[in-house]
């Protein structure tokens, strides 16, 4: 790929970010420190510092990357900038985006923000010691920063998709035809919701999409920076509430419903003081849907382990998850009543 | 007729020595793929032991509710057309009874510690 620096060597991109070091911070004398970030799924994302007047800054290079197996974005990179822009006047806590990359800056489509101190691994934030107090506000401060990502003016984003409850269920429905096409399960938890469609009006606004323990950045104060914004759109703002508690994100915590840390109550209360509208059918629909899409996204993993020329361990690993979404799904339709 | 030890055995052997002189002495990154790595192992392991009676099973439930023939995954897929389009009763207790016991059957094979759907 033109232009990509995936394939680039560390000292290309520290000239071209040289070359650049101006339109990030005024007044930058040199770039330092430059280093790939390998945690987590993103592979194109850089750290490094640029040096002015005898201080540090520290900022991340996020370029675009290869299709991972989040199937249903569609936010490009350039849109994601954007967003972190957006959500930032709306006072939810994202990183400063810098710069937006041009094409003649010779780096590929991405952008440049500030860099933010924290921990994103769950099992950290859910086991070190150095969390033990931080543990105890999570839950109210993910309910505050739901309430404040729901007042983001999705009208600033151009191109934003959406999705209704019919567009969900739509959507669904041809992900099982593609990619889970003999799960009696997703089969019958699919009617489910077709059949049990909440009475209440659908409201709609800006949805995080992807808004659980994993990725938010944390530090010892509580959330520093909410991340990964690739599944946002236009939608049922109780989807994200219901994705947060899904199971899998508790990590073996099962008895702390939001995200592995705490209660729903404390969730849902600091949600409804900073202005959120709860609908608490809603969000027990969205509980059953959203294991439902998790388990197609495992079930998309198969199909890429299964069809595609190159064989990772981490999809063949995600596939044998299928069963776990199973189980949560007949047991929160209390069809497996033991 | 193969050498003996059997594949389970073998398989048990290399996940021994991956626990025991491997993950002890290896490096911080290469840590979360060998623990990855190990546990794609135990799949392997716990399927070799439990899938031809599991998947026995399953067929013979699926052949009692369809009253037809077919492989294992024929008879998945008309299941799921026959849920699909309403024309199987989503309230009997034959299928409800499937539904947990296969779904048990396959979590036995993948994760069989996994528990936490008790608390949902």
């Amino acid at each position: 790929m033109v232009g990509s620096i995936a394939m680039m060597e560390i000292r290309a991109v520290q000239a071209r970010l040289d070359a650049i070091k101006n339109n990030i911070l005024p007044g930058s004398e040199s770039v330092t420190d430059i280093k790939k970030i390998t945690a987590g799924a993103s592979k194109n994302t850089y750290k490094f510092s640029v040096k002015v007047a005898s201080q540090k800054k520290t900022y991340i290079l996020r370029v675009a990357e290869d299709k991972s197996i989040e199937h249903e974005s569609t936010i490009n990179i350039k849109m994601e900038a954007n967003i972190l822009a957006v959500a930032k006047l709306a006072n939810v806590k994202v990183p400063e985006v810098s710069y937006i990359l041009e094409d003649h800056d010779g780096l590929g489509e991405g952008y440049i923000m500030g860099y933010v101190a924290g921990e994103t691994i769950p099992r950290k934030i859910l086991r070190d010691k150095k969390f033990e107090k931080t543990r105890l506000l999570l839950a109210a401060q993910y309910g505050q920063q739901l309430a404040t990502i729901h007042t983001i003016d999705s009208g600033k984003i151009e191109d934003l998709p959406a999705s209704n409850l019919l567009q969900t269920l739509a959507r669904f429905r041809s992900d099982i035809d593609s990619y889970a096409p003999s799960s009696p399960v997703f089969e019958y938890a699919y009617l489910w919701l077709v059949t049990n469609q909440p009475q209440t009006t659908e409201r709609q606004c800006f949805v995080h999409g992807d808004f659980r323990n994993g990725n938010v950045m944390v530090g010892e104060q509580g959330i520093e920076a909410v991340l990964d914004w690739e599944l946002c759109h236009k939608g049922d703002p109780m989807e994200d509430l219901a994705w947060l508690m899904l199971n899998p994100w508790r990590f073996g915590n099962v008895d702390s419903p939001v995200g592995g840390v705490g209660r729903e109550e404390d969730l849902f209360n600091a949600y409804e003081a900073a202005g959120g509208v709860l609908d608490i059918d809603r969000v027990r629909y969205w509980q059953i849907a959203c294991t439902l899409r998790w388990g197609l996204t495992c079930s998309f993993a198969r199909y890429i382990f299964n069809t595609g020329a190159e064989k990772k361990l981490e999809h063949a690993l995600i596939a044998r998850r299928i069963s776990e979404t199973e189980i949560d799904l007949l047991r929160l339709l209390r069809v497996d009543k033991s | 007729m193969i050498d003996t030890p059997f594949p389970v055995d073998l398989l048990n052997a290399v996940l021994d020595s991956l626990s025991a002189d491997i993950l002890p002495v290896i490096d911080k990154d290469s840590r979360f793929q060998l623990l990855m790595i190990i546990n794609a192992i135990k799949i392997v392991t716990r399927q070799l032991s439990l899938s031809d009676a599991n998947e026995k099973d399953e067929y013979l439930r699926l052949i009692e509710l369809l009253q037809q023939e077919g492989t294992v995954e024929q008879l998945n897929m008309a299941l799921s057309a026959k849920i699909a389009s309403s024309s199987i009763d989503s309230g009997s207790s034959l299928l409800l009874d499937h539904l947990v016991k296969t779904t048990r059957e396959k979590l036995a094979i993948d994760q069989p510690d996994y528990q936490s759907y008790r608390t949902l």
